[in-house]
């Protein structure tokens, strides 16, 4: 029993971050899109108070277990992921398979946004579907391959191990390659910025095209905070984790995590989104033998060095 | 209470507009989109997002039966107001927000509902009856391809047969590629966001691809015209389809007359980058690049919507509609009611 209410402060800290997160990606976004950045900040709290109060809508023959699952889902994904991140020494979920987990947790990302547009029951909702599973294809194997970098070099799946091992030089450093193809990743999973098609506005909004109330304001606190916590997980991944001069671990953990969500959710807001038969050329034909060219630099480096 | 008055006067404050032109509306358009900007309004793009239904123009009595399966797919609280001139603007928006606010009236409203969207009114064999009114992407769509035949085991009506919900199955067709497809009618507009006013088509996609289509206008013929207002109109559009808010704040802020000479050019450098990237389907690109630099000049092309849009798939097909949406209306071919049958195509 004590070992429950031990786990739910950290437990309700790592909620209370993923939300504050996606709200700092909402203001960025918008901020990016131009908006002054007052109304950037606030519009989260109209949003939400709009869509609380907003009926919830069906659709003809929708498949509602399935539709109102996935999205619901979204959310607590990003908090697993979150979960992942080690704050200081330890994470709120410690495994020494923290960089499979990471990697799972964005492939169930796959069926839920597949079946947000299939539910709905309607042609928007199924061509967003299928192009986000066009899309999906294109960035996971360079994101799988990125993964692989890290874990390589630290000789461990572990997020805090690997965290650690960047002692004195970050992995961001020598494994740009595989920082960006990652980054590509999050922006695919979380559907925003250039990888957004699957919910374009000229399909209506796609998988999100039937959505309303309460169910529209789970989805893009989802997506928003997919996308800061697939950020956070970069943090021990790529950027050292805890490590920097004066301040704590958890602090720098915080700082970092911030700067690059923030900075991911500028560049997602100032890119267009781009046209999915144009992309898998670029993500498979590019991207992917790069990473895979970075996976054999570290494992080169790493045969030298041992 | 408290808390209930509160979250009211929060989701009062900044209303989602879901924004939609009739036939000889475009000026009102502007207007409205120009006050949105000043507001911070947003204009969403599916009904099912917004609060405010705002229909620019005067609405012709044929099209109501399509603005109310359109109202019928706002979830509500849900306002909606018509606005017949730009000088309606500034009168309408201001009451929104109090309109929005009275809580009782939307109870009442909800009450008198389901929460399941209104369903299409069949189909005749031309396609083109008029109460088979519908706004476009929504909810009528039983008939996709993907064996959506396993939902009707449960207690729904049959109409006839394979037929949940009395929507009827996919039909299969070949495809180019020789194999076949499923293949599903599907209505866009005439009551559809960022859309030419009046212009309805009937387009038969596979997948996503528009194998076929047809159109027809709701509106009289106008005389050939494009004004550079017009143009930049076009540029607005599109940019906003894509999701490039940013760019297309600027566009409407030209085409107002509020942006400089410089504006103008950034626009035009952007559409270039943006056909370089072929993140803009190349041929709208062009159509948006003639318009902007030759008005007169692009007025010799004879668009037809169906003739543009077949072959496309769906996204490339609406950002080139958007593109082209100024010469579509000029085209002298469009006349009301204008048919043009499906056709063949590669």
């Amino acid at each position: 029993m004590g070992e429950f209410w031990g786990a739910l402060l950290p437990a309700m800290t790592v909620c209370v971050a993923t939300v504050a997160l996606a709200w700092l990606v909402s203001a960025t976004l918008s901020t990016a899109e131009g908006r002054p950045l007052r109304a950037a900040a606030a519009s989260p709290v109209f949003e939400a108070a709009r869509l609380l109060r907003q009926r919830r809508r069906r659709t003809i023959e929708a498949d509602l277990l399935l539709w109102r699952l996935a999205g619901w889902s979204m959310l607590p994904v990003a908090v697993l992921l979150v979960g992942l991140v080690p704050w200081g020494e330890q994470a709120l979920l410690p495994s020494s398979l923290g960089v499979v987990w990471a990697n799972t947790l964005d492939v169930v990302v796959w069926a839920l946004v597949w079946l947000l547009g299939w539910g709905a029951n309607s042609v928007a909702g199924l061509v967003g579907g299928y192009r986000f599973l066009a899309l999906a294809l294109g960035y996971e194997l360079p994101l799988m391959f990125a993964l692989v970098a890290p874990a390589l070099a630290a000789s461990s799946l572990d997020l805090a191990v690997i965290a650690q091992a960047q002692d004195p030089v970050w992995y961001v450093v020598w494994m740009p390659v595989a920082f960006v193809a990652y980054l590509v990743g999050v922006l695919g999973f979380a559907v925003h910025g250039p990888l957004a098609a699957p919910a374009g506005r000229e399909v209506s909004g796609g998988v999100l095209a039937e959505l309303s109330g309460p169910d529209l304001l789970v989805v893009r606190l989802g997506r928003h905070a997919l996308m800061a916590a697939g950020a956070a997980v970069a943090v021990p991944l790529f950027l050292g984790g805890g490590d920097g001069p004066w301040w704590p671990a958890p602090v720098w953990v915080t700082v970092k995590v911030v700067l690059l969500t923030a900075a991911l959710a500028w560049l997602a807001g100032r890119l267009p989104a781009l046209r999915v038969p144009q992309l898998m050329g670029p993500l498979w034909v590019v991207l992917l033998p790069l990473v895979v060219l970075q996976d054999l630099v570290v494992a080169v480096v790493v045969q030298g060095v041992g | 209470m408290g808390m209930t008055a509160l979250v009211n006067r929060l989701a009062a404050h900044r209303p989602a507009c879901y924004l939609v032109e009739v036939p000889g509306g475009q000026e009102t358009r502007w207007a409205l989109e120009s006050a949105l900007d000043r507001l911070g309004w947003w204009q969403v793009t599916a009904p099912g997002h917004a609060d405010v239904l705002l229909m620019a123009g005067a609405l012709p009595e044929a099209l109501m039966p399509a603005t109310e399966v359109l109202w019928s797919q706002l979830p509500g609280p849900r306002v909606r107001l018509g606005l017949e001139a730009p000088a309606d603007v500034a009168d309408a928006l201001a009451e929104v927000r109090s309109l929005l606010s009275q809580a009782d009236a939307h109870w009442h409203d909800g009450s008198q509902r389901s929460d399941e969207v209104q369903r299409w009114l069949g189909d005749d064999e031309d396609g083109h009856e008029e109460h088979t009114s519908h706004e476009g992407h929504e909810e009528h769509e039983g008939h996709e391809g993907h064996d959506h035949g396993d939902h009707d085991e449960g207690g729904h009506d049959h109409d006839m047969g394979m037929s949940p919900s009395g929507i009827p199955l996919a039909g299969g067709a070949e495809d180019r590629d020789g194999l076949e497809m499923d293949q599903l009618v599907h209505p866009w507009g005439p009551l559809l966001h960022h859309w030419p006013g009046g212009l309805e088509l009937r387009i038969t996609l596979r997948g996503d691809v528009v194998a076929e289509a047809s159109s027809r206008w709701w509106a009289d013929a106008r005389p050939p015209d494009v004004s550079p207002g017009e143009a930049w109109d076009a540029v607005a559009t599109t940019l906003a389809l894509m999701g490039d808010e940013r760019s297309a704040r600027r566009a409407r802020a030209v085409r107002d007359g509020h942006g400089d000479h410089a504006d103008a050019e950034v626009l035009r450098r952007h559409i270039t980058r943006l056909r370089r990237w072929q993140t803009l389907p190349t041929e709208a690109a062009a159509t948006l690049l003639d318009l902007v630099e030759d008005p007169e000049a692009s007025l010799a092309r004879d668009v037809d919507a169906a003739r543009l849009i077949r072959g496309q798939d769906l996204s490339d097909a609406r950002l080139l509609l958007a593109a082209t949406a100024p010469l579509l209306r000029a085209a002298p071919a469009t006349a009301r009611a204008h048919h043009d049958g499906g056709g063949s195509h590669g």
